[in-house]
């Protein structure tokens, strides 16, 4: 028998969520006692997705589930939850800051028929014509899409960094779509002026990751990963489609795959991929813990791997720097805030 | 989420809440044990009526039980855990309890009060806001479904309306906090529909916002599947009133309160919202149980209908039969009702037909008091009129198995215990017409004025009795032909045929297809349609009926085929890994002691059991590294064991139990357990008070405050008879 192992996945009811969980299932030795810890916002969708994964680790022993109940988009929520944690646990090994999203309103479609024609692959992999809403501002006076897709991660793994600490590992989750990013605005961090909130708020996560990843690998020895799922069906988007478009987005991502796009892995399973692998497989001597990005990518034929991008520049690292320091700040004034509040 | 021990001083006492004197408070019963606090304003009669111990454990007080010599055997430990428990053990032989948990029942008895203008009582008011403020969300300021759950819309808004109606201000820290949570959430139109149906009575949401509850359904002839009479008794008899106030859209009389609660609970004027468009707007936060598209369906259909459609005649018809079947339920019931919702609603019901001062509704009146419930953070409205038969059998099980009721000292306490259970045998069945089963010879799970039995309760009942008539100095007060008809309305509650085959559902069999779960209207609770067969209580029925098998031949090849019956029944509902869930305990740790026990009567033990051996190892696996066991309230939530932050003292005890009975070879395993319970110990041989024991409908916990005595006292008496050679070091 192992050591019990501890995982937390963020949003693990949606599509990428529920995968790294399966996943996670297939990768750890079943002789392992495992937990795994759903954070969703809701009771019924805890309920829904821990049924959902005991069918699908049929008869696994040493396997436990768990819940907290967290709203990412309010700092008193996590903050609650990161207590929650550190009462139960005393140590977490994986953590996936999985959960997040986007203030999208629906396609542009003359856009994406002009890009989906003239370069069908690009069309595919980092689009132009998904439209964000601009300028959502969340309960806590943050930048929506900000708060939840940056800000909440950083001020949960501070938050529980004790629990991380001493071999802990964070898996960060962004997107292909990042490498279409605006450059980073010191002026708007927030992100409260951007047109795509949340491509932005990707690559600010990965900027955060450039930032922190050497300093909580030596300090705490904690060791964070940046890691994209590649494109996969998930429900991010689900809304804005029909059936039919639904279809033709699956056809258009099986031809993306066969002219030679490494990233159209297609489904969540495989997307989950490189988050898993990252948590559980990587050796952390064999790359910069600061300098790379793990992906989930496939062959033609489907068969998925794990693809090692090396693109963070010194430029990356100033802005890294320049966003933690307002992270930082911003962690502050919300612990402040709380107490007060539960004064 | 989940909240912090009791931590003094208490939040109502930082605040400044005003308190009423706790040594003024009496627990006055009677001998089927009602419970009434009454509030002794008279000095001369407060120095005639000392306090009883019982009565300062649970307001807190110093009970000035004394310290017992140090217990180094798990013999002594027990004998020290006995000691303290006889002494709250009440004077009518019944051990009292203080039953809360649920969130959503103060709204009720409130709301009745203030549509009947019946005043509360002074100390009431005092000590229900003291109580929702000691029990409010630390952070957020707000209530849920019950005291160890997130707030929620249906808990926040309910008993915000309560702090306000019993005299606190809108500006007091408590209601801003409180109204503040309830804002973030939308406001109150986002309650579940019983929150919605309380707003209504009280006329502060409109009753079109409800959606429908028709009372026309008790119309239809009997045979028709989803018929109400084939629902589960706490679904039916809930629906039943509300269906009339539904209907008859009953709501208080506006006033300058009522106004001002108006634009306290939502976020737009109240003039502004459409209530119809609301029916179906339920906060996320509070859903358990969604609801299916035929409901959605229906619903929409009958409100189409009722506007439209419905005659009259049909609705006058309707409101006869539920009224009648109203009155049969008080009768039955002496105004208890088989719970603390449909009383309040029986109440405003029997109001609204036969007004204030109606010998029925004075009746109601008086019965109000019997679910409020005084503890050291204020008053309480319990899920029940009292655990009393329940509790009681399970203490003198108790005392009799480890040994203890040959003992001097324990000899009253067994007595007083046995003319308690006497007492509390039913002696007539129901009302011809009331959709109630035979009850003759049963007993109840709180009093013999409740009326109504569930099948593990009699079983255990059954079995206390006769354990403690076969103590040489015991007078047998409750013969065998009075056991006979326990016995004849247990075989007649086994499920047969189609639905569960041998098993044993709550109150009664099952009557109705587990499909009607598709119209479950309640959305925070699961499982609540109709009856459905429950590990639990197939197992007491099994150990109830086996060890009346070995003491009697009465209709002893049927007692011996039910007990077949129920335990291919319990076999089959051991899940993959060997656990059983738990429906009314919290969790696998609770079913496991039942069944294991239930087969253990049977000779299948660890040795001989696939079955039994697996549910050992089920449990061996998952003692935590103190030697105890501790399990979460969200393993009920979600049907998979989900380990407590801390080791708990009863789940402990419940897998200690379950082990021992079962032969469980590995003695170390268990030692750790005993060792545990014993370090928890105090020197006056009581255990505090820890997590949460019990739940219901999946989703409601619920305190059961006598478990941490009995079972852990139980668990060291047996391991001392067991292993009298083994010590603990």
């Amino acid at each position: 028998m192992g050591t019990k192992r501890v995982a937390v996945i963020t949003g693990a009811n949606g599509g990428l969520g529920f995968a790294i969980a399966c996943r996670l299932l297939d990768t750890i030795p079943s002789s392992v006692p495992l937990t795994i810890v759903i954070t969703a916002r809701h009771l019924r969708k805890v309920v829904e997705t821990i049924g959902r994964l005991r069918a699908y680790a049929k008869g696994r022993d040493l396997l436990t589930f768990d819940y907290v109940l967290l709203d990412l988009t309010s700092v008193a929520s996590i903050s609650e939850v990161s207590n929650q944690l550190l009462s139960r646990y005393t140590h977490i090994d994986y953590l996936f800051c999985n959960a997040g999203g986007g203030d999208f309103t629906g396609i542009d479609w003359p856009a994406a028929f002009v890009e989906v024609l003239s370069n069908l692959k690009d069309a595919v992999t980092h689009p132009h014509f998904k439209v964000e809403r601009i300028g959502r501002v969340s309960r806590d006076s943050l930048g929506w899409v900000f708060q939840m897709n940056v800000f909440a991660n950083y001020f949960f793994m501070k938050q529980i960094s004790t629990l991380l600490s001493g071999g802990g590992r964070v898996i960060l989750i962004s997107s292909i779509e990042s490498r279409i990013a605006h450059d980073f605005d010191p002026e708007d961090i927030q992100l409260l002026h951007s047109d795509q909130p949340y491509v932005d708020s990707k690559k600010s996560l990965e900027l955060l990751h450039a930032a922190i990843a050497k300093r909580w690998a030596d300090e705490l020895g904690v060791l964070i990963y940046i890691t994209h799922p590649g494109i996969c069906q998930t429900s991010i988007f689900a809304e804005y489609l029909n059936f039919l478009t639904t279809f033709g987005m699956l056809c258009l991502f099986y031809i993306a795959r066969w002219i030679g796009s490494p990233w159209h892995v297609i489904s969540a399973y495989k997307g989950a991929l490189a988050p898993v692998w990252a948590a559980v497989d990587a050796v952390p001597e064999a790359d910069p813990v600061d300098g790379v990005t793990y992906a989930s990518a496939s062959d033609r034929l489907g068969r998925c791997y794990v693809k090692r991008t090396e693109d963070v520049t010194d430029e990356d690292r100033k802005n890294g720097a320049i966003l933690l320091q307002e992270l930082d700040k911003l962690a502050l004034n919300s612990l402040e805030r709380i107490k007060l509040e539960t004064a | 989420m989940s909240r912090p021990a009791l931590t003094r001083p208490l939040r109502s006492e930082r605040v400044g809440l005003a308190q009423t004197d706790p040594l003024r408070w009496r627990l006055e019963t009677d001998k089927v044990g009602r419970f009434n606090w009454v509030y002794i304003r008279d000095d001369d009669e407060l120095k005639r009526r000392p306090q009883t111990p019982y009565e300062k454990h649970v307001l807190g007080l110093e009970t000035g039980l004394p310290e017992l010599p140090k217990a180094e055997t798990p013999y002594d430990a027990a004998l020290n855990g006995l000691r303290f428990f006889k002494e709250l053990q009440l004077d009518k032989g019944l051990w009292a309890c203080r039953y809360g948990g649920p969130m959503f029942l103060l709204i009720g008895v409130v709301a009745a009060h203030y549509l009947t203008k019946t005043p509360v009582p002074e100390e009431w008011k005092i000590e229900i806001i003291r109580y929702l403020t000691n029990t409010a969300h630390p952070i957020d300021g707000g209530w849920g479904l019950h005291s160890e759950d997130k707030s929620t819309v249906f808990g926040t808004a309910c008993n915000y309306v309560v702090i306000r109606l019993m005299g606190m201000s809108p500006d007091h820290p408590v209601a801003v906090k409180a109204r503040t949570t309830l804002h973030k959430f939308g406001g109150a139109v986002g309650c579940p529909h019983w929150g919605k149906v309380f707003l209504s009575i009280l006329n502060l949401y409109e009753w079109d916002g409800v959606n429908p509850v028709p009372p026309d359904l008790w119309v239809l002839p009997d045979w028709v599947p989803f018929h109400p009479g084939k629902w589960w008794v706490h679904c039916r008899q809930v629906y039943l009133p509300m269906g009339y106030l539904y209907s008859e859209k009953v709501k208080a009389p506006l006033d300058p309160l009522l106004e001002s609660l108006r634009s306290e609970l939502y976020i737009s004027s109240y003039d502004l919202i459409d209530f119809s468009k609301h029916r179906n707007n339920v906060s996320e936060i509070d859903i358990y149980y969604p609801h299916t598209k035929i409901l959605n369906f229906l619903n929409s259909a009958m409100v189409i209908c009722e506007k439209f459609l419905r005659p009259d005649w049909l609705k006058k018809k309707a409101k006869e039969v539920v009224v009648d079947l109203i009155r049969k339920e008080n009768q039955n019931s002496d105004f208890l009702c088989v719970g603390p919702i449909n009383n309040v609603l029986n109440a405003i019901v029997i109001f609204c037909e036969e007004g204030p001062n109606s010998k029925s509704f004075l009746r109601h009146k008086e019965r109000f008091a019997d679910f409020m419930y005084m503890s050291e953070e204020g008053m309480l409205m319990m899920g029940t009129n009292g655990v009393q038969c329940w509790d009681t059998s399970f203490a003198l099980q108790t005392i009799c198995t480890i040994g203890a009721g040959d003992l001097p000292e324990f000899r009253e306490t067994v007595k007083k215990g046995l003319e308690f259970l006497d007492n509390s045998q039913f002696t007539e069945n129901c009302v011809p017409g009331s959709y109630r089963d035979y009850r003759l010879g049963c007993w109840p799970f709180s009093t013999k004025d409740q009326g109504y039995t569930v099948s593990d309760c009699t079983a255990e009942a059954l079995k206390a009795v006769l354990m403690v008539q076969k103590l040489p100095y015991v007078e047998t007060l409750v013969s065998g032909e009075r056991i006979h008809p326990a016995i004849d309305v247990l075989l007649s509650l086994q499920n047969r045929g189609s639905f569960s085959p041998g098993s044993f559902a709550s109150y009664e069999k099952i009557r109705g297809t587990p499909l009607l779960e598709l119209l479950n209207p309640a959305e925070v609770f699961g499982n609540i349609m109709v009856e459905y067969p429950y590990v639990e209580c197939s197992d007491s029925v099994v150990i109830g009926l086996s060890y009346f098998r070995d003491h009697s031949s009465y209709r002893r090849d049927e007692v011996v085929q039910a007990i077949n019956d129920a335990v291919a029944y319990i076999k089959s509902e051991q899940d993959i890994n060997g656990g059983w869930y738990g429906s009314w305990g919290i969790c696998f740790t609770y079913a496991a002691m039942f069944a294991i026990e239930a087969l253990s009567y049977q000779g299948e033990v660890y040795a001989n059991s696939d079955v039994v051996r697996k549910g050992c190892h089920f449990l061996a696996k998952r003692q935590e590294a103190d030697g105890g066991w501790g399990e979460s309230y969200r393993s009920c939530e979600t049907l998979t064991y989900v380990p407590h932050e801390q080791s708990q003292v009863v789940n402990t005890a419940w897998a200690c139990l379950a082990l021992m009975l079962a032969g469980y070879p590995d003695v170390e395993v268990i030692k750790r357990g005993i060792r545990l319970i014993m370090s928890r110990q105090q020197p006056n041989g009581e255990w505090k008070q820890e997590g949460i024991e019990g739940v219901f409908n999946r989703s409601c916990m619920i305190e059961y405050p006598n478990y941490k005595f009995y079972f852990p006292i139980k668990a060291l008496g047996i391991f001392a008879k067991k292993y009298p050679n083994v010590t603990l070091n």
